[in-house]
């Protein structure tokens, strides 16, 4: 933790020449003091600390060329009537606060870590500023319980004394050996100087979902994760995420081993992340059966680390099964959704079948299965299908997926706010494997992303997987989705496989963190649609389906 | 059947023909003893370890079987025996398959990078260097006399390479089945595993997860369903592969045979009293001659002390701490006791060469094995010298031995039960005559190869209806 220097100033002001080069003509008419004082609070305390005698210079010097006429805040101080003038700092003195860290990464993502007892004075903006000037603002803070603040200021329970929000500058920014974030609370402001620790940006990303997997709040976890994803930096980090999935996957590499029928009924896509051996169990399982040959297998690798091992088993598996086999290596983990949809840019035939790597046929003639069911059934039961799955004990893990909507309650001081939490379900977990209301073709809601099947012309026609997911989760429900209200119901069809969920790849905490923010994503992006005729066991859009027993 | 086909040296096979046109040294050819003509059925047996470089029972009988095919002008063996880095001196440079000190038909498979949990190699150079060799051999029989340090995959390898050979199977122990060095006998209590799971074998192995062992077992069924015939050489084991999976009119019994090291000359006891005893064997836990050591110290107790036992065998190293403190501490304090008082004696290791002189010190074999053992290649030994055997009543040895007719029987694993059978053994008069006279003979190589014949041939026959 650093204390906040009050007593001197943290950078000398440079005189800019190219300030002089505003001309008085330029500034509009409309400028007032008042609102810009208002405006951009950081301005009140380079005037205390005499880097500008007044807003007006301080427009001159800075303003003119950062368009801070043109800034919402700046519109919105003059149509208020540009409030009262600002107090002078002196008068208010900080806030008992400590910021922790701020994390750096190349692609110009901030993420700072702090705590603050605003209980009287809201913290309602963090600033991040690079000799003096404002680089980055955010006004989406996300809170977090801090056991540890509530202790150092004698505070019980009750207040989220934690804080934390990301600023983004431009990619490219160089990160500073120290840098300032200013603190605004109420009406007066704190700076700390702070020296970034510089991450990449996956370790930036690891850290960030670390974190909020592991933010602790009053209340219920998801429901208060949500209201602080919210109104905090949810978007943010789903952009930030969104922009290193296309990054990785623009630098995907392509090696082909084995035979290249003429003829393929199917590419088999498979995302593998941290567990190579997926690879070779699946080339031996899969391969028994009949009618394989006309099945080609796409893995995508998440895993750099895992590059040379994929490499070698690819061309062991070519060999001792005589499979066509193509990897994708990727430079980082792009996520499932993202990994998936290079993969299948680079798969041969017509049939795509998306198959998580713990993902094994439980019968030997599935090849045959398959092809003989995409070639006989009408193409509306076969656009998209899943099929059932088994645990490792035999029992149903899987037949079909359907959608609840909860609702959590936020209490807080100010308010109670109600929040809607998305769970997605699977008919017949755990059921005795011979249940035939789930065994048989039907449509259903959605199917899980560890088996889908889909014309590829269809899956790319939705777009494929949403990339917008973190890691992997939810991508496999938006998807159905997006094919229902293209007018296609996904089905399941009777081809058994075993599904030893959640075995086929590492799972860290940062996982969570990415389940979490996924759920809201997917909360905030279908819960109105599923709300409408979509919910429960027997949604009311597939009325008369009889979808479970 | 590989009928008429051109004979050519390995070496010339695997490289380019300018080359070998000028070979700098001539490989042995791989053509058995000078025989000629279209019948002759070349076999391949692929054995764990070489047994000149590292002991072992399925190596031995491997070694054996080799032996005994090369007398028989009908079949001609080649041998691809293993090593695992025990004799890194053998793995010349960029070599993965190589000749066996100037042996005929004998060649090395220098295994690395091998997976002991999905026994599996990764190296894909050792993997092309088996299939080159498969293709140049072109064996008619393919005999793989264990999966480990080759791989469990390379069965589908060799179907794939040689679709019309046959491929033959041995088991020599179970670890196909139990993950848990292959002996069935559970972690958690010690008790004799009558079946896998995939819960059970998490109780035994708790890092790996239920859903490992169901992975494992499809892995290995996979590669095994390419076999065209299981063997292994007790009746009891057929029993334990059939429940786990493997279809029953595919496997068969085909006894252990070796060599006759008596060489037919008898021997009579090596007492009056028929009181003295021997254990043959690894001084590793599931052999349980810690189990002889509590007999002993019970019948010590008991009074009891005209009887010696003499123990021989090695790698104690391999025993669990535990039992191996147990051992060097009772053989310390058996040491610490004046000449005439003591009763066990630890004579160290041994080669065949000598099983005639340890074998004439003692009247009696003692067997005490705690797991199920396979088979017991030390009773067919003991039966060689004339020498009864005291077994634990289950698995191979039960199996092989009658109880009170040509042997006897204890509980498993209980050394009160051992320390009566080891005094009644001493003191009931005719017994050891009544039991020497109905020893049955040590099953021999001949008695091994001629069900291997038959093993071969019926699937000579069955390709042939196919």
């Amino acid at each position: 933790m650093q204390d906040h220097p009050v007593d001197e100033p943290l950078f000398e002001f440079e005189e800019d020449e190219s300030a002089s080069s505003v001309e008085l003509s330029e500034i509009p008419a409309a400028f007032d003091e008042q609102a810009y004082l208002a405006a951009f609070t950081d301005i009140a305390r380079s005037i205390r600390l005499g880097e500008c005698r007044s807003a007006f210079e301080h427009y001159l010097k800075h303003g003119a060329q950062e368009q801070r006429l043109r800034d919402p805040r700046y519109v919105e101080a003059l149509r208020s009537g540009a409030a009262e003038p600002t107090p002078a700092p002196e008068s208010s003195p900080a806030p008992p606060l400590g910021l922790d860290v701020v994390f750096a990464c190349t692609s110009g993502l901030y993420l700072v870590i702090g705590w603050i007892d605003d209980r009287h004075m809201p913290l309602r903006e963090i600033v991040l500023l690079l000799n003096g000037r404002t680089q980055a603002t955010t006004q989406h803070v996300a809170r977090c319980r801090r056991e540890d603040a509530e202790g150092a200021i004698g505070q019980a329970p009750g207040y989220l004394l934690g804080f934390w929000a990301v600023l983004q500058l431009p990619a490219g920014t160089s990160i500073p050996s120290s840098c300032e974030i200013e603190l605004y609370v109420g009406r007066t402001s704190a700076v700390v100087s702070v020296q970034p620790h510089a991450l990449s940006d996956a370790q930036l990303r690891e850290t960030l979902f670390e974190y909020l997997a592991k933010a602790a709040y009053l209340g219920n976890p998801q429901v208060e994760a949500f209201v602080q994803l919210e109104r905090g930096p949810g978007e943010a980090l789903l952009a930030f995420n969104a922009a290193m999935s296309a990054r990785i996957t623009d630098s995907a590499y392509v090696e082909r081993f084995g035979p290249r029928p003429s003829k393929l009924d199917g590419s088999i896509i498979v995302c593998l992340f941290g567990k190579p051996e997926f690879l070779f169990l699946q080339s031996a399982l899969f391969s028994a059966s009949l009618g394989c040959g006309n099945y080609e297998f796409v893995y995508v690798s998440n895993s750099p680390e895992l590059t040379e091992a994929l490499q070698r088993e690819a061309q062991i598996a070519a060999q001792i099964y005589g499979l066509s086999l193509t990897l994708v290596f990727l430079p980082g983990n792009a996520g499932f959704g993202a990994a998936n949809n290079v993969a299948v840019r680079h798969a041969r035939s017509k049939r795509i079948l998306i198959v998580n790597p713990d993902v094994f046929p439980r019968d030997n003639a599935w090849a045959e299965a398959h092809t003989r069911l995409v070639e006989s059934l009408p193409a509306d039961q076969t656009a998209m299908f899943g099929v059932p799955l088994y645990y490792d004990d035999g029992s149903l893990m899987h037949g079909g997926m359907y959608f609840e909507a909860d609702t959590g309650l936020s209490v807080r001081p100010e308010g109670i706010t109600p929040q809607v939490l998305l769970r997605v379900e699977h008919y017949g977990k755990g059921a005795p494997p011979g249940t035939t209301a789930y065994l048989r073709s039907r449509p259903v809601p959605a199917v899980t992303g560890a088996f889908i099947s889909a014309d590829r012309e269809w899956f790319e026609k939705l777009g494929g997987f949403s990339e917008q997911y973190v890691f992997g989760h939810y991508e496999d429900a938006d998807l159905c989705l997006k094919s229902l209200d293209q007018g296609r119901a996904v089905w399941m069809h009777n081809i058994p496989f075993w599904h030893l969920e959640g075995k086929g790849s590492e799972r860290r905490l940062a996982h969570e963190g990415g389940s979490l923010i996924n759920r809201w994503h997917f909360t905030r992006s279908w819960g109105e649609r599923i709300a409408y005729d979509l919910s429960g066991r027997e949604p009311p859009i597939f009325a008369g389906a009889s979808l479970s027993p | 059947m590989s009928g008429a086909r051109k004979k050519k040296p390995f070496a010339k096979a695997l490289v380019p023909p300018a080359i070998a046109a000028a070979p700098p040294f001539e490989v042995p050819v791989p053509e058995g003893p000078g025989i000629e003509g279209p019948a002759r059925q070349r076999v391949l047996l692929v054995s764990l370890f070489h047994p000149e470089l590292t002991r072992g029972g399925a190596q031995q009988i491997c070694y054996e079987l080799f032996g005994e095919m090369k007398r028989h002008a009908d079949i001609e063996p080649i041998l691809l025996a293993s090593d695992d880095g025990t004799y890194p001196v053998l793995y010349k440079s960029g070599a993965r398959i190589t000749g066996f000190d100037g042996r005929e038909g004998e060649y090395m498979f220098l295994s690395r990078d091998y997976d002991h949990w999905w026994h599996k190699t990764s190296s894909r150079l050792l993997i092309e260097a088996f299939v080159e060799f498969l293709e140049t051999i072109r064996p008619d029989v393919v005999h793989f006399h264990h999966f480990l340090t080759f791989g469990i995959d390379l069965l589908t390898l060799t179907r794939r390479v040689l679709p019309e050979a046959r491929l033959v199977f041995t088991f020599h122990e179970f670890l196909a089945i139990c993950a848990a060095d292959g002996h069935m006998v559970r972690k958690t209590d010690r008790s004799l595993c009558m079946h896998a799971s995939p819960i059970r074998c998490h109780q035994c192995i708790p890092e790996r997860g239920p859903e490992q062992f169901l992975m494992r077992k499809m892995w290995f069924m996979r590669h095994f369903s390419v076999v065209d015939a299981f063997t292994c050489p007790s009746p009891f084991m057929v029993e334990h592969f059939t429940r786990w999976g493997i279809e029953a009119d595919k496997i068969t019994v085909v006894t252990n045979g070796q060599k006759d090291h008596s060489h037919g000359i008898k021997m009579g006891p090596a007492s009056a009293g028929h009181n003295r005893f021997g254990f043959f064997g690894q001084l590793v836990d599931v052999k349980g001659v810690q189990v002889i050591l509590r007999a002993v110290r019970i019948l010590r107790f008991e009074g009891f002390e005209d009887f010696v036992i003499e123990l021989n065998g090695e790698n104690l190293r391999y025993a669990s701490a535990a039992v191996r403190e147990e051992i060097e501490g009772f053989l310390q304090e058996e040491a610490a006791r004046s000449p005439e008082k003591r009763i066990v004696t630890y004579n160290g290791g041994y080669h065949v060469d000598q099983l005639r002189s340890r074998m004439s010190r003692v009247d009696w074999c003692i067997v005490p094995s705690i797991w199920w053992e396979s088979f017991g290649l030390v009773i067919s030994e003991a039966w060689m010298f004339g020498r009864p055997v005291i077994c634990s009543n289950v698995g191979g040895p039960a199996s092989r031995i009658r109880d009170d007719v040509d042997g006897l029987h204890f509980e498993i694993g209980n050394a009160g039960a051992l320390a009566a059978t080891i005094r009644r053994a001493c003191t009931e008069p005719g017994l050891w005559e009544r039991l020497t006279s109905a020893l049955p003979p040590a099953p021999s190589t001949a008695v091994m190869m001629a069900g291997y014949r038959s093993v071969y041939a019926r699937e000579k026959q069955m390709a042939a209806l196919a």
